[in-house]
């Protein structure tokens, strides 16, 4: 092939789960997004809301009152993602230090179920990368299958 | 006299593409990532799982 070719780019690789918050008053589109970050083998997960102009956004309030509910099924979704995808880190973090709290909350109360078959890492600050530890104040976590 | 805007033909006008909240925190985590030592990280991951097979072995 002598052919100089076309210019060409590739699009991230993302991989949606959907799911929907239901409550008495009102039901929101949820979005867990995983893409792909510049080290191949680690997903970020983004958890989204899907407003209703089509836009996401990562910083509206539900008052569902049901954010257990959610980040539940947000583990759930990981352990699916990371099923599909055996060799693939998923790393998180909240929108700011207020929304990250519940998911050290969820993480460590699921722990025991979660260790089943996942391993967790807390992160804290830029270089700290350890076991998860209940009640530590991380703000990165990084999940992956035992094997 | 006619009023002219002189600063209008001084400063451009400068495009931002906004990302999306998943872009914005996509951009956020390589960053973070960029920073860290992810090779130790990948060692870890390593030896979780060589252990893991080493005691499913075991079992049977």
């Amino acid at each position: 092939m002598t052919e100089t070719p076309y210019l060409f780019s590739a699009q991230l690789v993302e991989i949606c789960y959907n799911f929907e918050s239901v409550s008495d008053l009102k039901g929101v589109k949820k979005i867990v997004k995983f893409t792909e970050t510049a080290l191949p083998r680690i997903y970020n997960l983004a958890l989204l809301d899907l407003l209703e102009d089509g836009e996401e956004s990562d910083s509206s309030v539900t008052n569902n009152d049901d954010l257990q509910t959610v980040l539940a099924t947000a583990i759930r979704i990981i352990g699916s993602f990371l099923t599909k995808f055996p060799d693939r880190i998923v790393v998180f973090t909240g929108s700011n230090a207020r929304r990250t709290r519940p998911y050290r909350i969820v993480i460590g109360r699921e722990l025991p179920l979660i260790q089943q078959r996942f391993v967790v890492f807390g992160g804290i600050g830029e270089k700290h990368i350890e076991a998860f530890r209940p009640n530590t104040a991380y703000d990165k976590f990084f999940i992956f299958l035992k094997q | 006299m006619e009023k002219t805007n002189e600063k209008a033909d001084i400063v451009s006008p400068v495009v931002t593409k906004k990302l999306s909240p998943s872009q914005q925190k996509l951009a956020e985590m390589n960053a973070y990532l960029a920073k860290t030592d992810t090779a130790q990280l990948f060692r870890l991951i390593d030896e979780i799982r060589d252990d893991e097979r080493t005691k499913q072995r075991d079992k049977q």
